[in-house]
C-alpha cells in the first residue's frame, strides 16, 4: 500500500472531490494512518474556512421561525420528547367463531377505523400547520414591529448627531429670542452654522389653533427665509433641529412667526412672535 | 463577514452552544442569528433554488439541536460545525438532483455515495472568521486554473472524473493541480485559534 498515493489524495477527499472507487481505498487507509489524520483535519479547516469565507446571504425572514419550530419541535435520542403522532381508533376485536354474515361488518367497520384513523392524523395536521402558521404570523409581526423600532432609533440618532454637530462646530453663533406681542411671555435660544443646521429651542408659546403653525425664519441678506413649521408641546415649549435652506450663509436674525398650517408660509405673516438678532 | 475578535467570537459561540445543549430554543435563536445568512449564502451558492437552500439551513440547525450536546467546543468551533454541516447537505441534494433531476427530494445520488466518514465526528473543526479571511484572500490570488477548480469541487461538488469531463483537463493535472491549490490554502491558515 503505497502511502504516498494517499497522501496526494487527502486534499481531495476533504473537499469531496475524490471518484467514489478511490474513496473507499483511501477511507481503508485512513483507518490506520494517523499522519493521513492529522492531515486530514487540517484539510478539513480549509473546508471551513472556504465555506466560512462564502458571501453570506440573509434568508427570507420567515425561515427563522420555521427553522426553531422544526428544529425544536422534533424527536431525537438527545432530546427525549417524541412528538406523539395521532392516536387512532384501536381496532375491534373479532369474534372468535365468527360467522359469514358478519365478514361484511368487520371489514365495514375496519374501513371506518381507518377513516377515522387518517381524519385524526389529517385534523391533527392541520392545526399543527394552523400553529406554526400563527407562529410564522407573529414572527413576521414581531419583525415588522423591530423593524420600526430600529427605524424610529435610527432617525433619533441622526437627530442627535445633527445636533451636537451643530453646537460644536466652530462656527456655531447663537441668538437669544425674545417674545412679543401674544407671545411676551415666551423665551427661547437658537444656535447654528450654516453648513449643518440649526437647533432651536423655545418655552411658554402660546397654544394655537390646530389650523395654524408656527413657523420658524433666518434673516440673511436682509431677507427672511422659511426654515421649518411645528407646532409646540402642551406645556408650550418647543425643540427642533433642522437643515438651513441652501445658500444661506450669514444670518443676522431669527424669527417666529404664527402661520396657517401645515407647512407655514412663503413669507413671514406679521407680528413677528420670538426675535432674537446678532 | 463580520468584523469582531476572533476570540470573543468562539466564546460566544460556546456559550451559547452549551444553553443550546440545555435545551434553550432562546439560544437556538441567537445561533440562528449569528450563523443563519452564512449557511443560507453557502447553501445558494451550492444550491440556487431558494426552497432546497431554506431547507438545507432547517436541517442543519435541527442537527445542531439533537447533537449539541455531544459537540466538543472546547476543541472545535461551531461556526465551523455549521459551516461543513451545510455544506455536506447542501452537496448531497445536489447530488441526488443531478441523478435525479426529475425528482427534486431524491434521496439516494446515483453517482456518488452520500458524504459519510470513518470518524465519529467530522465536522469538528478550529475555523474563526480571521481564517476564513485569510482563506478567502488566499483563494483570490491562487492561478486561475486552481481557482476555478476549486470552485467547481467545493461549490460544484464535482469528483476529479467529473471535472476532467466538464474541462477537458486530464485527470492526473486536475489530482495534482487541486492538491496544490488545498496545500496554497492551508497554508494561509496558520496555527489554530480557537
Amino acid at each position: 500500500m503505497a502511502h504516498e498515493q494517499f497522501e496526494d489524495a487527502v486534499a481531495s477527499y476533504a473537499i469531496d472531490a475524490l471518484d467514489p472507487a478511490d474513496r473507499q481505498a483511501f477511507e481503508t487507509h485512513l483507518s490506520t494512518c494517523a499522519q493521513c489524520q492529522a492531515e486530514l483535519a487540517e484539510m478539513r479547516r480549509v473546508v471551513a474556512g472556504i465555506g466560512l469565507a462564502t458571501e453570506p446571504v440573509a434568508p427570507p425572514a420567515m425561515l427563522k421561525a420555521r427553522t426553531i419550530t422544526y428544529a425544536t419541535g422534533q424527536s431525537g435520542d438527545d432530546r427525549g420528547s417524541e412528538r406523539a403522532p395521532a392516536r387512532a381508533v384501536p381496532f375491534p376485536q373479532p369474534k372468535p367463531v365468527p360467522r359469514p354474515s358478519f365478514v361484511p361488518w368487520l371489514v365495514a367497520a375496519a374501513s371506518v377505523v381507518i377513516a377515522l384513523a387518517s381524519g385524526l392524523y389529517a385534523w391533527s395536521l392541520r392545526s399543527r400547520v394552523t400553529a406554526l402558521e400563527e407562529i410564522a404570523t407573529a414572527a413576521s409581526a414581531q419583525a415588522d414591529r423591530l423593524r420600526k423600532e430600529l427605524m424610529s432609533l435610527r432617525t433619533d440618532s441622526r437627530q442627535l448627531y445633527q445636533t451636537v454637530s451643530i453646537i460644536t462646530a466652530p462656527d456655531a453663533r447663537q441668538v437669544v429670542l425674545k417674545g412679543q406681542a401674544t407671545a411676551a411671555g415666551a423665551s427661547g435660544r437658537a444656535v447654528w452654522s450654516p453648513a449643518r443646521g440649526i437647533v432651536f429651542n423655545a418655552e411658554q408659546l402660546p397654544s394655537i389653533t390646530p389650523d395654524r403653525v408656527y413657523q420658524i425664519w433666518v434673516i440673511a441678506g436682509g431677507k427672511p427665509v422659511g426654515v421649518t413649521a411645528f407646532r409646540p408641546a402642551p406645556n408650550g415649549s418647543a425643540s427642533l433641529t433642522a437643515l438651513l435652506p441652501a445658500g444661506v450663509t450669514t444670518v443676522t436674525a431669527v424669527a417666529v412667526t404664527n402661520e396657517p398650517g401645515p407647512n407655514g408660509s412663503a413669507t413671514p405673516t406679521m407680528p413677528i412672535l420670538m426675535i432674537g438678532t446678532q | 463577514m463580520p468584523d469582531f475578535s476572533p476570540r470573543k467570537d468562539a466564546d460566544a459561540d460556546r456559550q451559547i452552544l452549551t444553553a443550546v445543549a440545555g435545551g434553550s430554543a432562546d439560544a437556538l435563536e441567537r445561533l440562528y442569528d449569528r450563523y443563519a445568512s452564512t449557511a443560507y449564502g453557502l447553501a445558494r451558492r451550492i444550491l440556487a433554488q431558494p426552497d432546497l437552500a431554506e431547507e438545507v439551513v432547517q436541517d442543519v440547525f435541527a442537527q445542531v439541536w439533537r447533537e449539541a450536546s455531544r459537540y466538543d467546543a472546547a476543541r472545535a468551533s461551531v461556526a465551523g460545525w455549521i459551516v461543513l454541516l451545510t455544506r455536506t447537505r447542501a452537496i448531497d441534494r445536489l447530488r441526488a438532483r443531478r441523478a435525479r433531476p426529475d425528482q427534486d427530494r431524491g434521496v439516494e445520488p446515483a453517482g456518488v455515495p452520500p458524504l459519510t466518514t470513518p470518524d465519529r465526528s467530522p465536522e469538528q473543526v478550529a475555523i474563526s472568521s480571521e481564517d476564513a479571511r485569510s482563506v478567502r484572500a488566499a483563494l483570490e490570488q491562487l492561478p486561475e486554473e486552481q481557482r476555478s477548480l476549486v470552485d467547481l469541487a467545493y461549490y460544484e461538488g464535482l469528483t476529479h472524473s467529473e471535472i476532467a469531463a466538464r474541462t477537458g483537463v486530464p485527470l492526473g493535472t486536475i489530482k495534482t493541480r487541486l492538491r496544490t491549490a488545498m496545500t496554497t490554502l492551508r497554508g494561509a491558515l496558520g496555527t489554530r485559534a480557537v
